[in-house]
């Protein structure tokens, strides 16, 4: 059976509008927000929910997201109650919604039981953000066991050859890293970032690729969306939280963007 | 697995995707450099006339007599230029760095020695050189902060998470992510991702390589023993290799209690590794707690994993007492002012020595001097011991 990401995907390529995936930090600023939050996002247009499992040491991001995780996880966030949080937010809402993180905290206490327990929730799929194609067999078994569809990660300095081997390996969507860097908004891209998408239609056949790194306007989504199927926002998103929370008006700053977003790419 | 990226089932390279093009060019730079004549001509002449190799193997008589056991020979790496033996390391990578035509290095440090061997290198070679450093360690190991400075280096402090060596590292990969075009990646020790444990190990081999032929002109035998202190595992990597295949040479690696990885640790993954690691039940790593700076890191080089799990070497915590009392021994008994890293090493030899008979040897690999800790023994100790 398809999962709920897979028929978005299949759905995607029939209407060819283009996807809006919002990120956001498990238990930042806590677990009742982040339900919230999903909730709210789906209201407001999001297609996608990425939530990030906080992790101790995360190499691929940057200062907002490096700061909601060690907020988090000073809070007591895990993963075991970020699936509560989906369990919960599973009786209001069918939107897909993948978990992204780093391998230390999807395997501990054993990859199986792990990723068992994250199907069981009710998620769709996982975004790994320090596995390569050439470590994947660590888990795409147990993934592929518990129908969770992996989204694998290309950057701009990936090769088209292995732009292509990475999309057949990809089960999920293809994540395409838009910068060089770390996770984070950015004021705006390089002047070639187009002709980097070109190159990634050209090399990524038959799958979805979402633009995500340092999306973190309206704008920028604007300027983005003709070269691909979706953008991914999450820093500047965590931003508002960050800037808003618990004023009355948080939740609905946090929706103005979303909103803003998804008519800019349409 | 029997994969090249890894030693047992450790190693690999757990690293976002960005990271895949600069570590298949390292690959390539190192395979190709290292079978090049003259690269090796250049940095055995670097080693040579301006880093002081070889070291000496020293007969500590006095400690010796002391324990009343097996004989003491000491591997003087702390008699390097800069202190450590961490310029063997730097030297070889900037040349590397030189190689690829990269114009800046950069570096994470815990206790300073590697940024300062790094900031050395990049010297000689006019690069530009970039530190990170945890806020904790910039505080405890002032000095090596002013002498990275006025080596020419930029010393960023590092405020994330537990400020000290892990941190730094996680900030050094993402400046790598950042800026791959045109910056090379120094790692101090033999952890990361594929190449850089097989590539830090063969610069460090050089310890072992001179251990082996020193030890045998003098005692015409191997000795018993090597030991070595163990925090991300360079010294002690880098003095064990060549005596992996002699299997009657018992390897121990002395660990920092509160940074014990190999003996209190589990297999998890961190920092482009499969290794062994300091995690809670959630996966997430654990702050550590030492004295010294240097042995501060909830990680270690897979291939001491895989030494540990195979049972060549055995791996054993020490506490920051008995370090301490391990550095006033060898000012004490040999004249020498030990790193707080390598009084770890050290500290073993009254749990060792004394057992054994006076026909065996035990070689200790002083990785480092102690100037650099002087400030944090006399804020432990006191002037009245």
């Amino acid at each position: 059976m398809k999962n709920r990401l897979a028929q978005f995907i299949e759905k995607q390529k029939q209407t060819k509008e283009k996807a809006l995936i919002v990120f956001f930090t498990a238990g930042y600023p806590n677990m009742d927000a982040t339900e919230k939050l999903i909730l709210a996002s789906v209201n407001c247009g999001a297609d996608i929910i990425e939530i990030g499992i906080p992790f101790s040491d995360p190499v691929a991001d940057g200062p907002t997201i490096q700061y909601a995780s060690e907020y988090a996880l000073k809070n007591g966030a895990t993963l075991a109650k970020a699936l509560l949080v989906v369990k919960k937010a599973r009786a209001k809402t069918q939107v897909p919604i993948v978990f992204m993180g780093y391998m230390n905290t999807f395997v501990a206490g054993g990859a199986k039981k792990s990723f068992a327990s994250i199907s069981a929730a009710g998620v769709d799929g996982v975004i790994i953000a320090d596995i390569v194609p050439e470590e994947n067999k660590a888990v795409e078994g147990i993934l592929k066991k518990y129908n969770l569809a992996q989204s694998m990660l290309v950057a701009p300095n990936t090769p088209a050859k292995r732009m292509s081997a990475i999309a057949n390996k990809t089960t999920g969507f293809v994540y395409v890293v838009s910068v060089s860097g770390v996770t984070g908004a950015r004021k705006g891209f390089s002047i070639d970032i187009t002709d980097y998408l070109k190159k990634t239609k050209a090399a990524i056949l038959n799958k979805a690729r979402y633009v995500g790194f340092g999306v973190g306007s309206a704008k920028a989504a604007k300027a983005l969306a003709p070269f691909c199927d979706g953008v991914i926002v999450g820093s500047a998103l965590i931003n508002i939280i960050k800037e808003k929370y618990p004023k009355s008006t948080w939740l609905n700053s946090v929706c103005n963007l979303i909103k803003n977003i998804k008519k800019a790419i349409k | 697995m029997n994969k090249k990226e890894y030693f047992g089932s450790f190693g690999g390279q757990f690293v976002p995707e960005t990271l895949m093009a600069p570590l298949a060019e390292l690959e390539c730079a190192l395979k190709s450099a290292l079978k090049d004549s003259s690269f090796k001509i250049e940095l055995n002449s670097y080693l040579k006339n301006y880093a002081g190799r070889q070291t000496p193997l020293y007969f500590a008589k006095r400690l010796t007599q002391m324990y009343g056991g097996a004989k003491i020979y000491i591997k003087r790496e702390d008699l390097c230029h800069t202190g450590s033996h961490k310029i063997n390391n730097t030297l070889g990578q900037v040349l590397l760095a030189k190689r690829l035509g990269k114009k800046r290095v950069i570096a994470e440090t815990g206790a300073g020695q590697h940024g300062v061997a790094t900031a050395t290198a990049a010297a000689i070679f006019g690069l530009e050189c970039v530190v990170y450093m945890g806020e904790e360690d910039i505080r405890r190991q002032a000095l090596n902060v002013y002498r990275m400075e006025l080596l020419g280096a930029k010393v960023i402090p590092v405020t994330s998470g537990t400020k000290t060596l892990k941190d730094a590292i996680n900030e050094a990969m993402r400046d790598w992510v950042t800026n791959i075009a045109n910056t090379f990646y120094v790692i101090g020790s033999v952890m990361g991702p594929y190449p850089y444990p097989l590539m830090v190990r063969t610069f460090q081999s050089i310890i072992g390589k001179e251990t082996k032929q020193q030890i045998l002109a003098v005692e015409g035998k191997l000795p018993d023993y090597v030991i070595a202190c163990v925090g991300g595992g360079s010294n002690s990597m880098g003095i064990f290799y060549n005596f992996i295949k002699d299997k009657n040479v018992k390897l121990i690696g002395l660990e920092a209690a509160g940074a014990a990885t190999l003996s209190k640790g589990s297999v998890g993954y961190l920092h482009g590794m499969k290794t062994y690691v300091l995690q809670d039940k959630y996966g997430q790593i654990l702050g550590t707690h030492s004295i010294s700076a240097g042995l501060d890191y909830p990680g270690v080089g897979p291939e001491h994993s895989y030494l540990k799990e195979s049972g060549r070497a055995q791996y054993f915590p020490i506490t920051d007492f008995e370090a301490l009392n391990a550095f006033k021994m060898l000012a004490i008994y040999e004249g020498i002012i030990p790193a707080l890293e390598s009084s770890h090493a050290f500290a073993y030899l009254p749990k060792l020595a004394p057992k054994l008979s006076k026909d065996k040897i035990i070689v200790v690999c002083l990785s480092g001097r102690g100037d650099k800790d002087v400030d944090s023994v006399l804020a432990v100790l006191g002037r009245n011991k």
